[in-house]
């Protein structure tokens, strides 16, 4: 097992150093001249050498590179080009509001899609199929920032149960934390939940035709057992897989989340620094975001690991 | 050890087992099938019945039914009895059905190589189907799992307990398979078609295992199998089926020595048997191949199910009535209108 993990780190290292070459190439094919971005239109020649020479922005490519990984590796991603604030400070101050959020979203989308796939797979064409596939399809269908609307006029305005916008940090208050989250989390949820319900669903479907299915049943097993011991548990190896895509997915949908609900996460980092062409901040948060799945990427393999033990084979 | 295999089954001792006029319907697009249609036999305690027949012939239906394990909803028993110690086990309900799965039958598939759970271990499955009927501790329940894999002939079983299915040979499987089935001392083993597609050494290996627990434990075993060469190895009784209707019955002696029924005839005559053919007819053995293909329970032929193949097929009496069976020797029934010239026809040639 400890073995397993260290030949994936390992595995990882060599693409996580591309990325941060693709990062940079990228940003650097952008047009747009960042010491003039910092100092205006109207700035001087002389000014803008000295920007240039602070940020080393007239050294070769390489050299440019280079520094930039060193300081990447010592967690240093660069200042703002905006405000000369750390970016680091700033993405450390937005991961946790964006990682409670997504993590709950992939808790409303296990919570419903996991049981509705359940009802709907051993219940195949008939009522509890239909209602649960009917659910499944429609929170497919329903676009994030419609039901985040609606679940805006239906719960703040109307109602009054739950906060429109702003966030509590878990560490400040975990309750209020958790009331700001509801909202956010299920708007980015629904996706998921009918994504996992459509695969519980067809997996299922196949797994309880299987002869092992009939072998559980012809040992007696009630219904139930049969269900959850062996047609559910051979089942979740494929929902981990959609399970780490869905996640990469949920990255890029919080932009919208978190300005409709007004979140200090890494949606508003990236809208933020979009607008005012904020580089090093684009830079940093590609790189966040691909380190990222990377990472979720290894999760998923260390729980195909621990749910289908004919992975150790191979 | 085989002393009491040929005897009769004693009229004294009741059945462990006892079907009558069993009817199995499927209910499909097209109407309502009947895969099993008036299947009767008496199963006794330390003996073996062989169901006989081709694919679709309705024996593994049968064993379903007995299991109670026909696809929900779409199979149901529609008439008939299956008596498990003079209990019928038809229209009870699935809560106390399951008490009886896996606790007094057990049951074995053909295909051992997918008919476990990939993500348990071995020692796990079987457990499982202790701690399901037997009120004992988990460890308990480890241990006994370990003592079934070593009477079913694994070894190291302490180590093969924590295996997974993938690492394990086919014929390791099936013989996991028996311990799983076993776990519950049950009185009745059903075994459906369980070595069909295992090497004929490792085939040879789980009859003679089956045997052994046969006499270790006196449980009955119900034997589904198309291939009449384990039926000999296996069968006190065997029980051909065809079309969904059980056309021979007989102890197995009597089956090979003096078949009846022209389609057991003409199965028989499609078995290689070195030997025995070639003695019978003093010349090379060959093997007759029954022509055509068993009919679909859709469009089942008028009068005997099986006159569009047979070759003592007469015109006007097999095509119109359905033959019923008839008893050609004591123990031995036969659905042939014809059985009697048919046997003094096949002893001529």
């Amino acid at each position: 097992m400890v073995f397993f993990v260290l030949r994936r780190m390992l595995g990882m290292i060599p693409i996580l150093f591309l990325i941060t070459i693709g990062v940079f190439l990228v940003m650097q094919v952008l047009p747009g001249d960042p010491a003039r971005m910092i100092l205006g239109q109207e700035a001087t020649p002389e000014a803008l050498a000295a920007v240039r020479e602070r940020l080393g922005l007239n050294q070769p490519l390489h050299m440019q590179y280079l520094s930039w990984l060193g300081n990447v590796m010592t967690g240093d991603l660069g200042r703002s080009m905006v405000d000369n604030s750390p970016v680091s400070r700033a993405i450390l101050n937005a991961l946790p509001v964006t990682l409670q959020i997504t993590a709950l979203a992939l808790l409303v989308g296990l919570v419903i899609g996991v049981p509705a796939g359940v009802i709907a797979a051993t219940s195949p064409g008939r009522l509890g199929d239909g209602v649960a596939t009917f659910i499944g399809l429609t929170c497919i269908s329903l676009p994030g920032f419609w039901v985040a609307v609606l679940l805006l006029y239906v719960f703040s305005l109307w109602l009054g149960w739950l906060p429109s916008s702003g966030f509590v940090r878990f560490s400040v208050d975990p309750w209020q934390s958790f009331l700001h989250s509801i909202m956010p989390a299920i708007a980015l949820g629904l996706r998921p939940a009918g994504i996992f319900m459509r695969l519980v669903r067809s997996s299922m479907i196949e797994v309880m035709k299987s002869d092992y299915v009939r072998t559980a049943r012809a040992k007696g097993l009630t219904a139930r057992a049969v269900i959850l011991r062996h047609g559910l548990r051979t089942s979740l190896i494929p929902l981990v897989t959609i399970l780490s895509v869905e996640f990469a997915a949920l990255l890029g949908n919080v932009v919208v989340i978190d300005t409709i609900f007004g979140l200090p996460g890494f949606g508003r980092l990236i809208f933020n620094s979009v607008l005012r062409l904020d580089l090093t901040m684009m830079q940093s948060l590609v790189l966040i975001f691909a380190v990222a799945v990377i990472v979720i990427n290894l999760v998923t393999d260390i729980l195909y690991f621990i749910l289908d033990p004919r992975i150790k084979e191979r | 050890m085989m002393t009491d295999r040929a005897l009769p089954p004693s009229a004294k001792t009741a059945p462990v087992l006892q079907v009558r006029d069993l009817v199995t319907e499927f209910t499909t697009d097209e109407g309502r099938l009947r895969a099993v249609d008036g299947v009767s036999f008496d199963l006794h305690a330390g003996q073996t019945l062989a169901v006989v027949g081709e694919s679709g012939s309705g024996k593994s239906v049968t064993s379903l039914s007995v299991m109670g394990l026909l696809p929900a909803r779409i199979g149901r028993v529609a008439g008939g009895s299956i008596k498990l110690d003079g209990k019928d086990l038809v229209g009870i309900s699935e809560r106390r059905m399951q008490r009886v799965r896996g606790n007094d039958i057990g049951m074995i598939f053909q295909e051992p190589m997918t008919s476990l759970t990939p993500v348990y271990t071995v020692g796990d499955q079987i457990a499982e189907a202790i701690l399901t009927h037997r009120d004992i501790s988990r460890r308990a329940a480890r241990a006994r799992a370990v003592e079934l894999l070593e009477q079913v002939g694994i070894p190291e079983p302490k180590l093969r307990a924590r295996a997974y299915p993938h690492q394990l040979s086919g014929g390791m499987r099936q013989r996991v398979m028996i311990a799983i089935a076993l776990a519950c001392d049950p009185r009745v083993l059903i075994a459906d078609e369980p070595t069909t597609g295992l090497d004929v050494t490792i085939q040879a290996q789980i009859l003679e295992l089956l045997r052994r627990l046969q006499a270790e434990t006196g449980m009955a075993i119900l034997f589904i199998t198309h291939d009449l060469g384990v039926v000999a190895e296996i069968a006190d009784r065997v029980l051909v089926m065809y079309a969904g209707q059980m056309v021979e019955e007989a102890p197995v002696e009597a089956l090979f020595a003096q078949p009846r029924m022209p389609y057991t005839i003409g199965l028989l005559g499609s078995t290689p048997r070195p030997g025995a053919s070639a003695l019978a007819a003093g010349a090379a053995p060959r093997l007759r191949a029954i022509p055509g293909n068993i009919p679909s329970p859709r469009a089942l032929p008028q009068g005997c199910r099986f006159h569009p193949r047979c070759t003592h097929m007469r015109e006007g009496l097999c095509t119109t009535a359905a033959p019923p069976l008839d008893s050609a020797a004591p123990g031995h029934q036969v659905r042939c209108a014809r059985w009697r010239d048919v046997a003094t026809q096949e002893a001529r040639t």
